[in-house]
C-alpha cells in the first residue's frame, strides 16, 4: 500500500514537472525565424538540443538544432568558425540521416549545408554537385518540398549563365517554390516551413535584373 | 530501502523547495588542459531546462530545485558529465575530457592515402584522381604522382617502395580485382581498366596495410564504388581515341547504370610518328553495368561489373631481330556483394567477385594462351564493442584456376601448365581509441593456400597520437605474405610463402583545406622471394625461395591551397634505397624498375572568367639502374635522369543547353627523350643477353575529348 502511494506520488510530481513539448517547439521554432544574434541562436541550437535529449523518439528536435547550427553561420565571418558550425551541424545530421533516410527535409538541410561549405571556385564545384545530388534525392522522396526548389534556386542563381545557370532560371524555380510554400502554410507548424521569406527576397531579385 | 525512500521524500517536502523554490546553480566549464569551453550545453537530466557557457566558461542556471536533481554538461566531440546536485554546492567547476568519437580524434593514417569525401583523413579529393594532368582517365596517373610510387612510365601499374608491380593488389568493395590493368606486353605500358568516374573513395596504401587485405607484398588500392545513383543522366563521350555511351536510370533507393565504350587507336596513330610498327593499332570495346539497391532493412546490395575485349599487334625489335607481337585479351569482372547493418552497431558485409581473363599473346615465334579464373567469397563483420573500440573480423576464400598452354609456331616444343588454388583467409583486428589522442589497432591474419598446402600467419600493429589540432605521429609494422605469381606457381607447388616485413613511422600535420604536410619514412625486408639460374629454361626446375632483400626510404607529400588564390597544387619527393636478389639476378642489387630519387609536382588552377582548369603534372627521377651484358658487375650501370612535364585545359561549357567538358591534354610538352632505362632480356638459346631501352611508342601524346551530360 504504502509503495503504491509513494510511485502514485512520484507519478504526480513527474506529471507537474513534465515538458509540453509541443507548445515549447512551437515558441521556439518561431523564433529560429526572428533571432538576430548569434548567441540567440546559439542558445535555441542548445535548447533544441536539451529537447532532443528528452524526447527520445523525435527527430524534429534534434533537426532544428542541426538547422540552428546551419543558422548561426549567418553570423559569422571567418571561414574557421562557418566550417566548425557545419561540422556540428553535420554530426546531428548525420545521425538523423541514419535514422530516417527516407526523410526528404533531411536531404534539403544537407544540401543547405553543402552550399554553405562553398568558398571559392575550386569548393564550388564540389560541393554544389554534392549539393545538387542531395537535392534530387530529396526530391525523389517528396516532391512537392519547396524547399527543395528553394535551394535549387540558389544553386542555379549562383552559377553563371554559360554552364545553365543564371537568374532566369533560378526565378522559376523560386516560382515553383512559392506555390509550393503557399499550398503548404496551413499545415503542422511544428514540420520545417523555413525558406519562404528568403525565396520571396531571392525572387524579387532574379525580377529585378530581368 | 523502502524507509530511504520515505526518508528523501520526507526531506524533500521539509525542505520546501520541491515544486514551488527557485534556487540557481552557477560554475565554469574547462578542457582538461583548463581552457575554457565556450557554448557547452548545461541541462537538468529530463527537462528542457538549460543553458549554455558564454565565452569565459562560465554558466548560471535557474533551477526549480536541486535536491534529487542531475546536472548533464555536453558539448559536441567531448564526453558528457552527469553531476548529481545537492543543494549544498552551488558553484560547479567541470572538467570535459575529449570523446574518442570527436571530431578531432586521432585516426590511423600510416601509409595509407585516402581520397573520400567522407574520410576526414583524406589528402586527396576524389575528383583530383581524374583531375590530375597526364594521367588520362587512368586511376594509376594520380596515384602516381604520390610518394612512394615509381613513375615507371613503361609498366603502367603500381610500383610502390621499391615492389615489383604484382606486389600492389587492388580491390573494389573489399573484394578483389584480380585483374585491375590491362595485359601487359612487351614494350607497351598497361593501362587500369576501371574508370575513376565509377569511384566515390579511394584508399590507397604504400604499406603497413590492414589485416583485412593479404596477399600483397607491398601495397593494397582499394576502391570503393559510387553509391545509388539519385540523377538520371545520358552520358555522351567522343574522343579522338574513340567514344562512349552511358546512361543511369534511377526510382526512390535504387540505382541503374550502364555504359558501353568503343576506342580505337588508328585513326590517331595515322597522324603521328610511332617509335613501334603497328600492324593492328589498339582496339577495344568495353561494357560496364552498376546496379544499387537500398532495402527497407537498411541493406545495400550492389552489383559492380565490367567486360572488356581488346587486340592489338605491332612489330618491334627483340634480340636485334625484328618481332611482331599480337595480343588479344577478354576480360569479364562480376562483383557483388551486400551490406546489411545489424542493429545500431554492427554491420555484416558479404560479397563474390568473380574475374575471368583469357589472354593469347604471340612474341615472335612464342604463342602463348593463358586461361585464367579467380573467386573470391568474402564475409566481414564489423561491430562496435564500445565507444572506442570497432572490431573487424572476417572470412575469406580466394579461388584462382589457371590455364597456359605454351607453343613455338615454327617447331615441336609446347608445354601446358595448369594449377588450382584456394587461399583461405581469416582475420580479426580491433581498432581501439585508447584517448582522443591515441589510438591503435593491432590486427592478424591467417591464410592457408590448398596448392602450396602451407599456411602463414601475418600480424598487424599500427597506431597513431594526435600531437596537436592538426598534427600526429602514426606507426605501423605488420608481416605479408604473398603466393608467388602464376609464372613460378605454373611450373609446380614447390614454393614458399615470399614474406616482407613493413616497420613505418609518419608524421603528419596541417589540414587538406589549407595546408598539409606528411613525412614518412619506413623500412622493409624482403624474405625467400623466388630465383632462378640466369640463363636457364623456365621451366627446367630451377627454381627457389631464397632470395631476399630490403627497402628503406623517405616519402614527403605537401599540398597547399591557400598561398596562392584559385590554386591547389601538391609536390612528392620519394627517396628510396632498396637490393634485392630475386628472379634471375645473380647479387643483391637494385632492381631495373627503381629509380631512386623521384619528384611530382601537381598544379592546378581554376580560371573562372574563361570557365577553365588548367592544370599541370611534372616528374623526374634519378637514373634508372641497367645491366649492360658483359660488364662483370651486375646492374652497375644507371640510365640519364627521367624527365616528364604534361599539361591539361578542361573547359566548362553547354552544348544545346546540357552541360559539356571539352577536355584536352598533352604529354612530354618539353618534348624530352622520355627513356626511363633499359631492360636487360635473357637470350636462352645461348648468345648474349639483349638490351632494350625503354621508350615510349609515343613522344607526344595529344588527347582532346568532349564529355556531354544529358540530364
Amino acid at each position: 500500500m504504502k509503495t503504491i502511494v509513494l510511485l502514485a506520488a512520484l507519478f504526480v510530481s513527474v506529471l507537474t514537472m513534465a515538458n509540453d513539448y509541443e507548445e515549447t517547439m512551437k515558441i521556439n521554432v518561431a523564433k529560429l525565424e526572428k533571432s538576430t544574434s548569434l548567441n540567440e541562436m546559439n542558445q535555441l541550437a542548445a535548447l533544441f538540443m536539451r529537447i532532443s535529449d528528452v524526447e527520445k523518439n523525435e527527430w524534429l528536435p534534434s533537426y532544428y538544432a542541426s538547422y540552428a547550427y546551419v543558422r548561426t553561420t549567418h553570423f559569422m565571418h571567418d571561414a574557421d568558425s562557418i566550417d566548425t558550425a557545419l561540422d556540428q551541424a553535420q554530426v546531428l545530421l548525420d545521425d538523423l540521416l541514419k535514422a530516417k533516410p527516407d526523410e526528404s527535409e533531411l536531404h534539403v538541410l544537407q544540401a543547405f549545408i553543402y552550399q554553405l561549405r562553398i568558398t571559392g571556385a575550386m569548393s564550388g564545384y564540389k560541393y554544389s554537385s554534392l549539393s545538387n545530388q542531395s537535392l534530387e534525392k530529396a526530391e525523389q522522396l517528396n516532391a512537392d518540398n519547396p524547399r527543395i526548389y528553394y535551394c535549387k534556386g540558389n544553386n542555379v542563381y549562383h552559377t553563371p549563365a554559360m554552364f545553365g545557370g543564371g537568374a532566369e532560371k533560378a526565378q522559376a524555380l523560386f516560382e515553383k517554390a512559392k506555390l509550393l510554400f503557399e499550398a503548404q502554410s496551413q499545415k503542422n507548424e511544428l514540420l520545417p516551413h523555413w525558406g519562404s521569406y528568403h525565396n520571396e527576397v531571392m525572387l524579387q531579385k532574379c525580377l529585378a535584373e530581368k | 530501502m523502502r524507509i530511504q525512500i520515505v526518508l528523501i521524500i520526507t526531506v524533500l517536502l521539509i525542505s520546501g523547495q520541491w515544486l514551488y523554490g527557485q534556487t540557481s546553480v552557477s560554475g565554469k566549464v574547462t578542457s582538461n588542459v583548463g581552457e575554457a569551453l565556450i557554448g557547452v550545453n548545461i541541462s537538468i537530466v529530463g527537462t528542457y531546462n538549460g543553458t549554455i557557457t558564454d565565452e569565459n566558461g562560465l554558466f548560471d542556471l535557474e533551477v526549480d530545485d536541486l535536491n534529487g536533481k542531475e546536472l548533464a554538461a555536453s558539448y559536441i566531440g567531448y564526453k558528457t558529465q552527469v553531476i548529481g546536485l545537492d543543494g549544498k554546492h552551488k558553484y560547479l567547476l567541470i572538467k570535459l575530457s575529449e570523446s574518442v568519437a570527436s571530431l578531432n580524434a586521432v585516426t590511423i593514417t600510416a601509409g595509407s592515402f585516402a581520397a573520400d569525401d567522407k574520410q576526414r583523413a583524406s589528402v586527396l579529393e576524389p575528383l583530383d584522381i581524374y583531375t590530375t594532368a597526364g594521367s588520362l582517365g587512368d586511376i594509376n596517373g594520380a596515384l602516381k604522382t604520390l610518394p612512394g610510387t615509381q613513375s615507371a612510365s613503361d609498366d603502367g601499374r603500381l610500383l610502390v617502395r621499391g615492389g615489383a608491380a604484382s606486389e600492389t593488389s587492388v580491390y573494389v568493395d573489399g573484394l578483389l580485382a584480380a585483374k585491375p590493368f590491362t595485359s601487359k606486353v612487351p614494350d607497351l605500358p598497361s593501362r587500369g581498366r576501371f574508370s575513376p568516374s565509377l569511384f566515390s573513395g579511394t584508399v590507397f596504401s604504400t604499406g603497413g596495410y590492414s589485416a583485412e587485405y593479404g596477399q600483397a607484398l607491398s601495397s593494397v588500392l582499394v576502391l570503393e564504388s559510387n553509391d545509388v545513383a539519385v540523377e538520371e543522366v545520358t552520358g555522351v563521350s567522343l574522343m579522338t581515341v574513340g567514344g562512349d555511351l552511358s546512361k543511369t536510370w534511377c526510382t526512390k533507393n535504387r540505382s541503374t547504370s550502364l555504359s558501353v565504350g568503343y576506342m580505337n587507336l588508328a585513326p590517331y596513330y595515322a597522324l603521328v610518328n610511332n617509335r613501334l610498327d603497328w600492324t593492328k593499332p589498339g582496339e577495344s570495346e568495353s561494357l560496364n553495368f552498376m546496379h544499387r539497391k537500398k532495402f527497407e532493412n537498411g541493406g545495400l546490395l550492389n552489383i559492380f561489373s565490367n567486360a572488356e575485349y581488346g587486340n592489338r599487334a605491332f612489330n618491334t625489335i627483340l634480340n636485334d631481330e625484328k618481332a611482331s607481337i599480337e595480343n588479344q585479351n577478354g576480360n569479364i569482372y562480376l562483383n557483388v556483394n551486400y551490406s546489411l547493418p545489424l542493429g545500431d552497431k554492427s554491420l555484416l558485409k558479404s560479397g563474390v567477385a568473380t574475374t575471368y581473363n583469357n589472354d593469347r599473346q604471340l612474341a615472335g615465334i612464342h604463342r602463348t594462351q593463358e586461361n585464367e579464373v579467380n573467386v573470391e567469397g568474402r564475409v566481414t563483420f564489423v561491430t562496435q564493442l564500445s565507444d572506442g573500440i570497432e572490431l573487424k573480423t572476417g572470412i575469406s576464400d580466394a579461388f584462382t584456376n589457371y590455364e597456359d598452354h605454351y607453343n613455338q609456331i615454327q617447331g615441336e616444343t609446347n608445354w601446358n601448365g595448369r594449377y588450382k588454388d584456394h587461399i583461405i583467409g581469416a582475420f580479426a583486428e580491433p581498432e581501439i581509441k585508447i584517448t582522443s589522442r591515441f589510438a591503435v589497432r593491432p590486427g592478424v591474419r591467417y591464410e592457408y593456400s590448398t596448392y602450396l598446402e602451407k599456411q602463414n600467419l601475418s600480424p598487424r600493429l599500427a597506431t597513431a597520437y594526435r600531437l596537436g589540432k592538426e598534427s600526429q605521429l602514426s606507426l605501423a609494422y605488420g608481416q605479408y605474405f604473398q603466393n608467388p605469381v602464376a609464372d613460378y606457381l605454373k611450373f609446380g607447388s614447390d614454393f614458399q610463402y615470399e614474406k616482407a616485413s613493413h616497420y613505418i613511422m609518419s608524421f603528419q600535420t596541417g589540414s587538406l583545406r589549407e595546408r598539409l604536410l606528411r613525412m614518412e619514412a619506413y623500412y622493409k625486408d624482403y624474405y625467400h622471394l623466388v630465383t632462378y639460374t640466369r640463363g636457364s629454361h623456365p621451366y627446367d626446375g630451377s627454381y627457389k625461395n631464397d632470395g631476399f632483400g630490403y627497402a628503406k626510404g623517405i616519402d614527403v607529400f605537401f599540398r597547399d591551397r591557400k598561398t596562392f588564390i584559385g590554386t591547389d597544387y601538391w609536390i612528392s619527393y620519394s627517396y628510396i634505397d632498396t637490393k634485392r636478389l630475386f628472379e634471375d639476378y645473380p647479387v643483391e642489387a637494385t632492381p631495373d624498375f627503381v629509380a631512386n630519387h623521384t619528384v611530382s609536382a601537381v598544379a592546378k588552377y581554376f580560371i573562372g572568367a574563361i570557365h577553365t582548369q588548367v592544370g599541370a603534372a611534372w616528374t623526374t627521377a634519378s637514373g634508372r639502374p641497367y645491366h649492360q651484358p658483359g660488364d662483370t658487375d651486375f646492374m652497375s650501370r644507371k640510365a640519364a635522369i627521367y624527365n616528364n612535364l604534361n599539361l591539361n585545359l578542361s573547359y566548362l561549357t553547354q552544348i544545346a543547353g546540357y552541360s559539356t567538358i571539352v577536355h584536352f591534354s598533352i604529354s612530354n610538352v618539353l618534348g624530352s627523350k622520355q627513356l626511363v632505362g633499359y631492360q636487360t632480356i635473357a637470350n636462352y638459346d645461348g648468345g648474349q643477353d639483349y638490351l632494350m631501352p625503354l621508350l615510349p611508342d609515343i613522344k607526344q601524346f595529344v588527347f582532346l575529348g568532349v564529355f556531354i551530360s544529358i540530364k
